[in-house]
């Protein structure tokens, strides 16, 4: 699937978001789905637990060891 | 162009989230999480969660604001459909997000032993020890001083500061040994305030090289940011003993943090023209390391099998504040040293200077 169209009602803001995968290993999309709507109301979530590379501040604190 | 009927694509309604592959979670009426940082990068939509030393990456589909409103309501305060009703998402959506943290773990599991075991507690202070370590390391100031965006004036206020910490902290706990009442910990508190009572020398030693205002430095007097962090350190530890042990782990070094720490260190040195200054920081941290000061906890429970409930939630509780009031530390460093119109270093005020 290279495009789609949406139509939605007037005046209804439309935001795009690209998925990594969305046949699977995320949770925020049913398998069987290739395109997902989620309104104003509604909030879709995947959570994984990440090893590695882990964000990290710019400095780290050498000054405070007592 | 290819047109998709409105009717081939997946409409937002809540019955729709139940076709979610999601296991049967069971859920706190009232959901709580655990205690956590959140490291959101405003390009992403996804947001690094932090509990001890576990790191979650969060994606999300939905309105930010509307996620971390939910976020703050996670307090073992409010059931789902009070959840809901007050974020203005749908039920399934709180429902959905919610048994996603109950997953893996994240909401709170509490208990109502009226103890906790040693080796588990110390685990436990040490893996949050360790997550607080590097919330405190988020501070702008920081990343500021890394990024070289204020004047050479904040990084040399922030080694002041610490000079004072340096110096106050271990009289503090000195005069906090006598009313330690049990014996061990007593002992273990006292040395490790005798190993730390003259390390603040070599900080004055170095400062006062300072061209101009070195020969001020020890009469110089500590802005309220670091005067807060150590009278804090001083109520804990009349209060708790537990607590000021913990207090301790949550500020030492550990070794395998030491040569970030120190590269860090002597690079943002560079960028100020203050290489010298900081060489007896660094040293301060490796003779912690060396007498084993990141071990304290350790060393102070060794002779227990278990900590009472209650002082156990007390001493995180002070951990915590302890940890909040790094960043009032860094707060005060970055306003004082950062304002061009203040004394440096800091005079104190007078009678006369009314």
């Amino acid at each position: 699937m290279s495009e789609l169209t949406v139509l939605v009602p007037k005046g209804v803001k439309v935001q795009v978001q690209e998925a990594a995968d969305l046949s699977r290993g995320d949770s925020r999309i049913p398998a069987d789905r290739n395109v997902v709507i989620v309104g104003s109301d509604q909030l879709k979530v995947a959570v994984a637990r990440v090893e590695g590379a882990h964000p990290k501040a710019k400095a780290s604190v050498v000054l405070m060891c007592g | 162009m290819m047109h998709v009927p409105l009717g081939a694509i997946e409409r937002p309604q809540p019955t729709l989230l139940l076709d979610l592959d999601m296991p049967n979670v069971a859920l706190a009426a009232r959901p709580r999480l655990r205690h956590c940082t959140l490291i959101e990068d405003p390009s992403e939509t996804a947001t690094t969660l932090v509990v001890g030393r576990d790191y979650f990456k969060i994606e999300r589909t939905g309105d930010r604001s509307r996620f971390l409103h939910l976020k703050s309501l996670l307090d073992g305060r409010h059931d789902l459909d009070q959840l809901s009703s007050l974020t203005g998402l749908s039920l399934a959506s709180v429902s959905e997000v919610v048994s996603a943290f109950a997953e893996l773990g994240l909401l709170q599991d509490r208990q109502d032993a009226p103890t906790i075991t040693a080796q588990a507690f110390i685990e436990q202070v040490e893996d949050s020890a360790l997550m607080w370590r590097r919330q405190i390391e988020l501070h702008p100031l920081l990343a500021r001083l890394a990024s070289g965006d204020v004047r050479r004036e904040v990084f040399i206020g922030l080694l002041i500061e610490t000079y004072h910490y340096v110096k106050l902290l271990p009289a503090v706990i000195a005069d906090l040994v006598p009313t330690v009442e049990d014996e061990h910990t007593r002992q273990v508190l006292a040395h490790y305030a005798e190993e730390e009572r003259l390390h603040y020398l070599d900080y004055e030693q170095a400062l006062s090289s300072l061209d101009r205002i070195g020969k001020w430095i020890s009469s110089s007097h500590p802005t309220v940011g670091t005067l807060s962090l150590v009278r804090n350190f001083e109520a804990v530890g009349r209060r708790s003993a537990l607590s000021l042990v913990c207090c301790l782990q949550l500020i030492e070094a550990r070794l395998f943090e030491a040569p970030a720490a120190e590269a860090d260190l002597r690079t943002i040195a560079e960028r100020y023209d203050a290489e010298a200054l900081v060489e007896p920081f660094i040293q301060h941290m490796k003779a912690d390391l060396d007498m084993g000061h990141s071990g304290i906890l350790r060393e102070a429970l060794k002779y227990r099998e278990a900590i009472d409930a209650d002082l156990a939630h007390q001493a995180v509780n002070d951990m915590h504040d302890v940890k909040h009031c790094f960043d009032v530390f860094h707060d005060s460093v970055l306003q004082y040293y950062g304002d061009i119109s203040n004394y440096i270093p800091r005079p104190k005020v007078d009678y006369f200077a009314l």
